[in-house]
């Protein structure tokens, strides 16, 4: 009951980080780029 | 790119041990708090070279939560099902992280990239907080400690 509810904690908490998760990679990305070019 | 790597795949393995000695929990607390700030100093930068220690210390971050977290999921599914439970984390986390990425351009855009990285130092911070809940077995790593 303890794993599986601790399963569902992480889960969920790693669900909330991945929705930004994704843009963030693009946004370091784009930001690397810039700051090279400058 | 180079740097984050190098940097996660030093510390992968201290993070480890230091998970086996003194649990996962307070790592991937402390991981996810101090990546809410980290994210949050790119929007101070100034210089190049201060990028570079960014990266390094995402890759440390990095290399904290891919031992921490892995282990967590080890100790936390049943050996009869460990590989469903595990592929349907990384399935469902991988789904959701790969559909931000492919429209990520577009909330750039509109949004604009200063609110991208505040809106990750929130969600960071609401998901730290969210693991605060995960009761751990305490005996396990002090018998550990005890080892050591």
């Amino acid at each position: 009951m303890g794993r599986k509810r601790n399963y569902q904690i992480y889960l969920t908490a790693n669900i909330v980080t991945s929705f930004a998760g994704g843009v963030l990679g693009l946004s370091i990305s784009f930001l690397s780029n810039k700051k090279a070019v400058d | 790119m180079g740097l984050l790597l190098l940097a996660q795949s030093i510390v992968a393995y201290y993070a480890g041990r230091f998970s086996d000695i003194f649990g996962r929990k307070i790592l991937l607390i402390l991981e996810g708090y101090s990546h809410a700030i980290v994210v949050l100093l790119f929007l101070f930068l100034i210089e190049t070279w201060q990028l570079y220690v960014l990266q390094i210390i995402i890759g440390v971050l990095a290399g904290l939560e891919a031992s921490a977290g892995m282990s967590f999921l080890g100790d936390i599914t049943r050996k009869q099902t460990r590989g469903r439970d595990i592929g349907k984390y990384f399935m469902i986390v991988g789904i959701i992280s790969s559909l931000t990425m492919m429209i990520g351009g577009y909330i750039v855009v509109a949004v604009g990239i200063k609110f991208i990285f505040i809106a990750m130092a929130v969600a960071n911070i609401i998901s730290s907080s969210l693991l605060l809940k995960i009761k751990e077995n305490k005996l396990f790593f002090t018998a550990n400690k005890a080892l050591k």
